[in-house]
């Protein structure tokens, strides 16, 4: 079915260009939008909070600007560990659209990357301890009356993106991407981790690799429009 | 193409769950107390125990030690000092240890570990079967060097 709305449009577009002979052109502009995944996330997922603010520049026909900034909040409860991670990050870098777009449509299919880096603090509640000749039969939950609070935590990590953006309808994109991470440098609490960053989202034991997913829905403010070549 | 890397995008983000974080069993966990057996007459010569039972106080099981010349005593976390019994051939000598802890990050899938360290250690006059005793090191860290040895 969209195949036919599809050609539906190019055949109409092409009809009206070659009825008014206008020059072919293209929009620019400032999108700005926000991260519903983790709306989404935070009503499913109950020690979860997080809003993220996304915005791009296009600067040249396939190459934006891109940058998110956001704040999350997240309590980890395992078998092991109670900790909460809460804290702000910035993300900078650039979408690159691969996608040949029929005349008139502006979807993209992007790769791109970012530096992030974010500013959080931590909370540790409880943990067990690891002892595995349990002769005492003791209990190995440790509950700390005061939590230990570890202040003016930061990470910085790299980027790789892939996503796609689609118009739904006039200045109007619906977004989906997908990334890996993979973690440069943190500061961490004395005597833990940071198995949680706010942006990089899930710190795994093996190496600094992480995932994030974003789903976004952004307004675009047209600023010029410009021919295209 | 632009509707292919869309579902490729939504199959990723659904597929790519979250990792279990295991704690692997050769990760140090909390050391025990390790106990060397020397020979109180060549005080450089491990002499090896045939038969030996820990028992911890108030426990009612017991740590069955058989021709060996050295031994792992787990020390209690919630406490500041431990007492083993230690029974060989029928005589009992009562080992008490007193120490300070301090929990330690492992990692997210092991949680932490207790690390000792030994204000004090000593045989409980008067001593039977053991000649003397003697810590080698305070800190009780690792498990895989001795903390203590016992001449008998």
């Amino acid at each position: 079915m969209l195949k036919y709305i599809i050609s539906l449009i190019f055949v109409s577009c092409q009809f009206i260009s070659a009825q008014e002979q206008a020059p072919k052109t293209e929009r620019y502009g400032l999108r700005f939008g926000v991260d519903l995944s983790k709306l989404i996330r935070g009503s499913l997922e109950k020690e979860y909070q997080g809003f993220e603010l996304t915005t791009d520049y296009r600067i040249t026909r396939n190459l934006y600007l891109a940058g998110e900034i956001g704040a999350e909040k997240k309590r980890v409860t395992s078998d092991v560990l109670d900790f909460k991670t809460s804290g702000t990050y910035l993300k900078l870098g650039i979408d690159i659209n691969t996608y040949k777009n029929w005349v008139g449509m502006e979807n993209q299919i992007i790769v791109g990357f970012r530096f992030g880096a974010s500013v959080h603090v931590q909370d540790l509640y409880g943990y067990t301890i690891n002892q595995r000749n349990q002769y005492w039969g003791e209990t190995l939950d440790k509950t700390l009356t005061t939590s230990q609070n570890s202040q003016d935590l930061t990470g910085q990590w790299f980027e790789f993106l892939i996503g796609v953006k689609a118009e739904l309808a006039r200045n109007l994109y619906m977004g989906l991407s997908v990334r890996l991470h993979h973690l440069l440098n943190d500061t961490k609490p004395s005597n833990f981790d940071n198995l949680y960053i706010p942006g990089f989202n899930r710190v795994s034991d093996f190496g600094s690799w992480g995932v994030g997913l974003n789903y976004t829905l952004m307004y675009q403010l047209p600023l010029y429009k410009k021919e295209v070549q | 193409m632009f509707r292919k890397v869309f579902y490729l995008l939504i199959f990723i983000s659904v597929v790519c769950c979250e990792p279990d974080d295991l704690c692997a069993s050769s990760t140090e966990d909390t050391p025990d107390l390790v106990i060397r057996f020397y020979d109180a007459n060549q005080l450089d010569q491990l002499k090896p125990i045939s038969s030996l039972t820990a028992t911890g106080q108030d426990l009612e099981t017991s740590l069955v030690f058989q021709e060996t010349d050295s031994i792992a005593l787990p020390l209690r976390v919630n406490d500041n000092q431990t007492r083993f019994l230690l029974v060989m051939d029928e005589v009992e000598d009562v080992l008490d240890v007193q120490y300070t802890t301090s929990d330690q990050y492992i990692s997210r899938g092991c949680g932490f570990k207790t690390h000792f360290s030994i204000n004090d250690l000593q045989i409980k006059e008067p001593y039977k079967w053991i000649e003397s005793v003697e810590t080698i090191t305070r800190e009780v860290v690792h498990d895989s060097l001795a903390h203590v040895k016992i001449y008998h």
